[in-house]
């Protein structure tokens, strides 16, 4: 297994592109795919968009490049927070795409930016700051609320 | 996915498992209260995997040293069992969660520690008490020599914590403007008053395993009373539930990784007056987070 060897990747909009074999790896799914059927057909991410796949592979190659000696750990952690400074819906599609490639590193990552938002929040905040919709009956609510009393005081 | 659907994306469309890995970085309260945000939240904030992620890292090894075991049906059912005191170690330990935070306490039989003279019926007995945290408690009859001594290990204490050992003890309820004084041929078969506490102040001192000592000390019988003509630094000290008050010993720091304070050390003591005292009531020590004290009971 070269460490030069190139994986050809395609996205949703049938684009395709290249990247090193290291840099492949650091998804879970994209290994296991390669595992199963080699390098040498493109491997095929239909749920990923053109913009995304270049966020998502801009993480894995400095997370290769980071795995080289002379890293510092706080390095890695500042790289990491400058790569999260996203806007809300970026953020979301990060966390899907990490999911979908099975990236435990970034999904890690994109979902504690998602946690520091959400803790201490009540649930007139995260309704409007988020846009979600309430699909409980007026009842079902009354009921989660007395169950979880000593959360809401 | 066009750019068009790209602008809808939000945390409202985030699969189950998604919204598990973000309760898991949040608080025991956040996802209780977050449960009623939707359905995706509320099967998600019932899961196991955030649940296990709320549970004390070692919690295992506790359930494995229970007097007598637990059933549930969730890692939710067992985080909230555990947030009530549950007998462990030969019922000579209580531990329980901080229901809000997750963090572990514990409190000490008195049978746990080591009482200078507690073997002697003249000196010490053991009774029973409608209140008190276990079967038993240690009645001081009387004694010049007093000296409570524990160990406890901070391995299975909970990581990035302070905490605080206290020794939670009453003085008998005693007549005003009473003080009597016994000397030790009176044995006394009924429980005497307290007595022989004004004389000097009690102390109370911790040292951790890499030779941290901490030393107060304060006055049982009047708490405002100042120590610093003794040459010692005042504790702190809180009336609790059902008569009883604890009384600080000292704190230390559990780190999250690296240096621990090992197994720390403890001690109650006033050997210093020479004078006979009586009429304490020990009911254990405790070992909590420094932080339950700024926010009142749970």
């Amino acid at each position: 297994m070269a460490s030069g060897s190139k994986v050809t990747l395609k996205s949703s909009d049938d684009e395709f592109f290249d990247v090193t074999e290291a840099v492949a790896l650091e998804c879970g799914a994209i290994k296991n795919m390669i595992e199963d059927i080699g390098i040498s057909s493109p491997i095929l991410l239909p749920h990923v968009s053109r913009k995304i796949r270049s966020k998502v592979i801009q993480y894995c190659k400095y997370h290769v490049e980071s795995q080289k000696p002379g890293v510092s750990e706080d390095e890695i952690k500042s790289r990491d927070q400058e790569f999260v400074k996203v806007d809300q819906a970026m953020l979301f599609e990060l966390i899907l795409a990490a999911n979908y490639v099975n990236n435990q590193k970034l999904l890690d990552l994109t979902c504690q930016i998602v946690a520091d938002m959400i803790k201490g929040k009540t649930l007139e905040e995260i309704h409007n700051t988020f846009n979600i919709k309430n699909d409980f009956t007026p009842e079902e609510e009354e009921e989660i609320r007395h169950e979880n009393q000593w959360a809401f005081e | 996915m066009d750019e068009h659907e790209a602008e809808l994306m939000g945390l409202g469309n985030l699969p189950e498992s998604c919204i598990s890995i973000i309760l898991g970085l949040t608080t025991p309260r956040d996802i209780c209260r977050l449960s009623a945000v939707n359905h995706t939240f509320r099967l998600a904030g019932n899961s196991d995997s955030v649940w296990e992620k709320m549970l004390p890292i070692r919690y295992r090894n506790l359930l494995e040293r229970l007097d007598s075991p637990l059933h549930f049906s969730s890692k939710k059912e067992l985080y909230f069992t555990l947030c009530h005191p549950q007998l462990i170690d030969c019922s000579k330990k209580k531990f329980w969660i901080e229901r809000a935070t997750g963090k572990l306490c514990f409190i000490l039989s008195p049978r746990e520690l080591h009482i200078t003279w507690g073997d002697e019926g003249r000196y010490w007995q053991w009774n029973s008490r409608d209140n008190s945290s276990f079967k038993e408690v240690a009645e001081l009859v009387t004694v010049c020599w007093l000296e409570v001594r524990g160990l406890f290990d901070c391995k299975v204490l909970s990581p990035g914590t302070e905490y605080t050992i206290s020794f939670r003890l009453k003085l008998k309820e005693s007549r005003r403007g009473v003080n009597r004084i016994y000397g030790h041929r009176a044995m006394i078969p009924h429980l005497s008053r307290p007595y022989g506490w004004s004389n000097k102040p009690v102390k109370f001192s911790v040292t951790t395993a890499v030779g941290d000592h901490q030393i107060y000390a304060m006055y049982l019988s009047d708490t405002d009373k100042p120590v610093a003509d003794d040459g010692y630094q005042m504790t702190t000290s809180r009336h609790v539930e059902e008569g009883w008050m604890e009384f600080d010993a000292g704190r230390f720091f559990v780190h999250e990784e690296g240096d621990n304070p090992g197994k720390i050390d403890f001690c109650m003591g006033e050997w210093e007056g020479g004078n006979w005292k009586g009429g304490l009531v020990l009911d254990g020590v405790k070992i909590q987070p420094s932080s339950s004290f700024k926010e009142g009971m749970n």
